[in-house]
């Protein structure tokens, strides 16, 4: 009689942990992180490295990842269909805050929950302006703007003339850019930027592959410094709808621009530029963790956060391309680049 | 039919008092501490402490299983990543311990042992004193290779039992007691002088392998060499001590990341002075204090508590400044 009744309190122990555990999981305020691409991309690597940085510490939240695939795959089907997928991940998981990285999730996904009375939205790497998803009358909204960092970019350019024999005070400037919808909303923070005493010629959109060679042997010899950001979006030709690899497009623009060519994208040295100045994408994934982690704890509404500027930024060096065109920069450059493993020696 | 009673085991303990206080205190004790304002991960924690010292005090289940139902629980509940809660599993300790009870299981079945007692006999004059002495000495010898208890105590019994079945009756009667205290000397008295025992540190510097790479290569030579069949292996070797060893590592070090280890020594912070002021009353009061965990908490589960908290409060500086490290 006795043991049966020990049995019958274990089995009541037993059940009662696995009920507890069940209900507090259940209970636990949920996070959804919304990538626009997929988690190989260098930019989506580093924003969820931000993110993780924060994300590992927190104990009573549960995180679920969704990523859109949007990079590798930008045909108008496969953006409709990853939106309708994305929006309904969010309506299943139900999260109470949801972060929502780079412009496709803004647009296909995160938008369509603006003013939820249960769910607050935290974007970052949004380029351009948020008014287009409805954000700015929001009120369940808040996030970090991506906007390029441009006065590391001009103090790096005078940086690079004032190590020359002959230097020039008031060197020249272009900006050349793919057709990506990204690029081409963040373009206008670029061409309006105060960069004196640089002369800023202004921007030109390349068509495909072969426009993009034409107008880097156009402007390497009209110009000292050339900017690019991204080059993925160039067809290999009129025919050839695939895209030229990225790689190979940097490496060719590095070799045969007479100009000085500055990366301002995560993945520029990488492909093979000389140097690229970008928005840190560590403090992306950091500050909305930490936005999300705000809402949380103080059981607010993303509106009482302001939405924020970002402020930081990353350096990455090739040094051999420095010594093939005879340049030099500043050793703290290269401090900063070797701290945060961005300096390749080749 | 009364074979098969007197054969019956029950599956649970059998005693419903203790399963109640295992019911009832954690979550008394977790709603009394959060009543108190302590954080929610920390009540929670506590709430853990409490009900695997209970199982632990009233021997509910075999000593290894609260540990792991412990680690079961800080994952269900969040409180630590998996790779904290289970890096016992693929700590030093745990390849040195499981590497070194391979060993002892090799040696105590591979017949070595028996040789073993075969030439002591021979060798040794026939009279107690010094069957004590060979005793003493043979698990003396095996404190610095033989990290736990359990361990030396595998490979001493069949030396002892071979060397009392060879007495005549006489004989027997007289000295066996003397020769089974001298053995449990020779495997306990001495292990605290080599902390904890492990192999291999005086070829380290030759050959630049760390320890635990060392034992676990022994072994894995051993056991392709045919040393242990299956049956043996799964037989000899305490693997429920393993995952004790396993988990409590686990738990200590979900107890770092969360913080409470330094939360563990600030409320002892008062002990400064009196350690001190009066260092010898300090060792009599750690000693009582080992005493009574041993009373309520088993072998091997106060063996690691207390090495681990022994750890903690090594690591103040105080501690080296008195001199005492």
């Amino acid at each position: 009689m006795k043991n049966h009744l020990s049995s019958f309190l274990c089995l009541v122990f037993l059940a009662l942990i696995l009920a507890t555990a069940v209900a507090y999981n259940c209970a636990k305020p949920r996070v959804m992180i919304l990538q626009s691409y997929e988690p190989e991309y260098a930019w989506t690597r580093d924003v969820d490295t931000g993110l993780h940085r924060v994300i590992d510490r927190w104990t009573g939240y549960s995180v679920t990842w969704h990523y859109m695939d949007t990079k590798q795959h930008s045909d108008p089907d496969w953006l409709k269909r990853s939106g309708i997928i994305a929006r309904r991940a969010i309506k299943q998981t139900r999260p109470r805050v949801l972060i929502a990285v780079d412009d496709l999730a803004q647009s296909l996904a995160a938008k369509y929950f603006v003013n939820d009375p249960d769910m607050d939205i935290i974007f970052a790497g949004v380029n351009g302006s948020v008014e287009p998803y409805g954000y700015n009358i929001a009120n369940n909204v808040t996030g970090i703007f991506e906007h390029k960092q441009l006065q590391p970019v001009k103090e790096t350019i005078l940086a690079l003339e004032s190590k020359k024999t002959i230097s020039n005070s008031a060197p020249s400037l272009v900006y050349i850019l793919d057709a990506s919808p990204s690029l081409t909303r963040g373009k206008s923070s670029i061409d309006s930027y105060d960069w004196d005493p640089i002369v800023y010629r202004g921007s030109i959109v390349a068509k495909d592959l072969p426009d993009w060679k034409k107008i880097i042997l156009e402007q390497g010899n009209a110009v000292d410094y050339i900017i690019v950001a991204n080059y993925r979006k160039l067809g290999s030709s009129g025919s050839d709808t695939s895209y030229a690899p990225p790689a190979e497009v940097m490496a060719w623009t590095d070799k045969h621009s007479k100009a000085t060519v500055i990366g301002i994208n995560s993945f520029n040295v990488e492909d093979g530029a000389m140097i690229s100045i970008w928005v840190s994408p560590f403090e992306q994934g950091e500050v909305a963790a930490k936005m999300a982690q705000t809402i949380l704890e103080k059981n607010i509404r993303a509106s009482a956060i302001p939405m924020r500027k970002n402020n930081q930024y990353i350096v990455a060096i090739r040094e051999a391309s420095l010594q093939l065109r005879h340049m030099e920069l500043p050793a703290i450059y290269e401090a900063f680049g070797r701290a945060t493993e961005n300096f390749i020696e080749k | 039919m009364a074979t098969q009673t007197s054969n019956y085991r029950p599956l649970v303990a059998d005693k419903p008092l203790v399963w109640l206080m295992a019911i009832i205190v954690p979550f008394a004790l977790f709603f009394y501490l959060s009543h108190l304002d302590f954080a929610r991960d920390t009540a929670i924690f506590l709430a853990i402490v409490s009900l695997t010292l209970i199982s632990w005090m009233f021997s509910l289940t075999a000593d290894f299983i609260p540990a792991l139902l412990a680690l079961l629980l800080l994952l269900l509940f969040g409180l630590v990543p998996s790779r904290v809660a289970l890096s016992g599993f693929s700590s030093d300790g745990f390849l040195i311990a499981f590497s070194v009870m391979g060993l002892g299981a090799v040696i105590s079945t591979s017949g070595l042992a028996r040789r073993y007692t075969l030439w002591l006999l021979k060798t040794i004059p026939a009279n107690t004193f010094a069957y004590q002495a060979a005793v003493f000495f043979t698990g003396f010898l095996l404190n610095p290779v033989v990290p736990t208890i359990t361990a030396r105590a595998v490979i001493t019994a069949p030396i002892l039992n071979n060397m009392v079945d060879h007495l005549d009756p006489p004989a027997r009667e007289k000295s066996s007691t003397l020769l089974y205290l001298s053995g449990l000397d020779g495997i306990n008295l001495l292990s605290p002088i080599f902390l904890t025992a492990a192999l291999g540190i005086v070829t380290a510097p030759l050959h630049k392998i760390s320890i635990p790479l060392v034992t676990f290569t022994i072994i894995c030579f051993l056991l392709v060499l045919g040393a242990l069949d299956r049956k043996t292996f799964i037989e000899k070797i305490d693997w429920a001590f393993f995952f004790l060893l396993a988990a409590m590592i686990g738990f200590m070090a979900s107890m770092n990341y969360m913080g409470l280890d330094k939360l563990l020594v600030a409320q002892f912070d008062g002990f400064k002075d009196f350690m001190r002021l009066d260092f010898e009353k300090f060792v009599l009061v750690l000693t009582l204090v080992t005493l009574v965990v041993r009373m309520f908490i088993p072998l091997n589960s106060a063996i690691l508590i207390l090495v681990k908290l022994g750890a903690i409060y090594a690591s103040i500086p105080f501690w080296r400044n008195i001199g005492v490290l």
